[in-house]
């Protein structure tokens, strides 16, 4: 503590910051989980990537059930805008129980893998894939020609894409998809707490830097040091983007196991629709490097995608499979991790941390203004 | 950006008359194995990345394989990267991709009619 006051005032060098307790390297470390928001970036691959039409419809279709072969179930089914745009269920509920928890949909404008197992490389894909499966909407290409060509749609998807009659079923699926994405590109979460205090590092601005938690400054040391988190949970998203064992078990049930990012994988590579595929409009295929050069280990078999942490206090329950109801649980989960569970070869990374009560509740406060909406 | 640019295709197109200048030397066992430097691109965390590697003297070369793993956290890249032959020694490798911060070890395969020389160096990403 006495340390890193130190270091502290070294740095900004004014009496004012005494309550910053970060060191030099804690600082440059909370420096590079900023700033936010991004830039927005047009999806190239998608053309109709913001266009202001186009995300008028994609959030209109996200909340009509006409996205299901039996209007039954909307995007917002599962995603629900007034809950951090996902539900407060363990594993989805779609035609069936799904396999894991239903991921929120804000702040995926240019990631490079959707979902759990990353079986997507761009959001359309991953807002096409709901739609046809069968525990989900279970529409056929031919099917959501039909319903959409029937419905109060039909003018805002023909002024944007054409007459939806005379186009193969396949193109109006991929076109829904684009519109879906296209809405879910601006869904981005606001600046928080935890952002104020790091702009406020950047800036030297003590007076702001004082307004943030003791509590969170502890909490967020331990997510820099000794709980290791910022290794995955790392950059303005608060993830690597990439696939982890955090430990969770895979078993969906007693005989049955998700393969997470091996069959993530596994789907990705036999599906037409990635930005190496025909139906990317980006000519340069920018983005298709991933796709074509991942690598396929058995080591993907049991690893999940490491979620982002922004807004992480709307999304409970947590991890792939919703199996840890409140954030204390999470950090209980890595404060006592069960190495006979990991793989031989898994994350020599988790440790288990040995947190005290108080050390934990500090990490959640830390985790808690993740959320909280600074004006 | 346009300058970095112009110079790194400066350096870049050096070939292997760019040897002992700026580059990071590859370590090999091999006593006679020839000088290999390698120029990082950038590195970013979690983002593509390219090295440059240089292969000093006059070696027919027949193939370079690159890649990179994580010692302490045993496991390597979650891409393959591509090796692009410049000519004249010098070779681009593109999808290099470290996912978390900490030390990295390139790993270097040189390929020539004598048999396959390894060569590694670390790098820490912040």
């Amino acid at each position: 503590m006495k340390r890193g006051f130190i270091c502290a005032m070294l740095l900004l060098g004014d009496p004012v910051m005494a309550d910053v307790i970060l060191s030099p390297v804690e600082i440059s470390q909370t420096l590079s989980l900023g700033p936010w928001p991004p830039e927005p970036e047009p999806d190239k691959s998608n053309r109709v990537s913001g266009d202001r039409a186009s995300i008028a419809l994609g959030e209109d279709l996200f909340a009509d059930p006409i996205l299901s072969k039996d209007a039954s179930l909307a995007c917002s089914s599962c995603h629900d805008p007034a809950q951090g745009f996902t539900v407060p269920l363990p594993r989805a509920v779609g035609r069936e129980v799904l396999d894991r928890n239903s991921p929120s949909v804000v702040n995926l404008g240019g990631l490079r893998w959707f979902g759990w197992g990353g079986k997507s490389d761009n959001l359309w894909a991953a807002s096409l894939h709901p739609i046809v499966a069968d525990q989900e909407m279970a529409h056929s290409p031919q099917s959501l020609q039909a319903a959409l060509s029937a419905s109060r749609f039909k003018p805002a998807y023909e002024a944007i894409f054409g007459p939806i009659d005379t186009q193969p079923p396949e193109a109006v699926l991929v076109n829904t998809a684009k519109a879906l994405a296209a809405y879910q590109e601006v869904l981005v979460t606001r600046s928080t707490a935890f952002d104020v205090f790091r702009d406020a590092l950047e800036e030297q601005d003590h007076a702001t830097a004082l307004s943030y938690p003791e509590a969170a400054q502890r909490g967020l040391r331990i997510f820099l040091g000794r709980g290791n988190c910022i290794m995955c949970h790392s950059g303005p998203r608060f993830s690597n983007n990439e696939f982890h064992d955090a430990g969770v078990s895979y078993f969906i049930d007693e005989t049955t196991v998700d393969q997470g990012r091996f069959g993530g994988l596994k789907f990705l590579l036999s599906n037409p629709y990635t930005l190496a595929g025909e139906w990317s409009d980006d000519e340069d295929k920018q983005g298709a490097w991933a796709v074509r050069n991942v690598r396929q280990t058995h080591a993907d078999f049991g690893t999940f995608k490491t979620p982002s942490l922004r807004g992480v206090v709307e999304t409970a329950p947590y991890m792939h499979n919703g199996s840890l109801p409140d954030l204390t649980a999470v950090v209980r989960h890595y404060n006592e991790i069960d190495l006979e569970r990991m793989h031989a070869d898994g994350e020599a990374i988790l440790q288990p941390l040995n947190l005290s009560e108080a050390e934990i509740s500090d990490v959640v406060a830390f985790l808690e203004t993740l959320s909280e909406v600074s004006d | 950006m346009k300058l970095r640019a112009l110079a790194l295709g400066v350096l870049w197109s050096g070939g292997a008359s760019a040897c002992g200048t700026d580059g990071v030397p590859l370590i090999s066992s091999d006593q006679d194995a020839p000088h290999v430097e390698m120029f990082l691109d950038d590195m970013q965390l979690a983002q593509p990345f390219s090295v440059k590697v240089i292969v000093c003297g006059d070696k027919d070369i027949h193939k370079l394989v690159v890649d990179a793993e994580m010692p302490a956290h045993q496991h390597g890249m979650n891409y393959i990267p591509t090796v692009v032959d410049l000519g004249e020694g010098a070779f681009r490798v593109d999808g290099m991709l470290f996912h978390m911060p900490g030390v990295w070890e390139i790993q270097m395969d040189l390929y020539d009619q004598t048999g396959i020389t390894r060569y590694t160096q670390t790098t820490e990403l912040q």
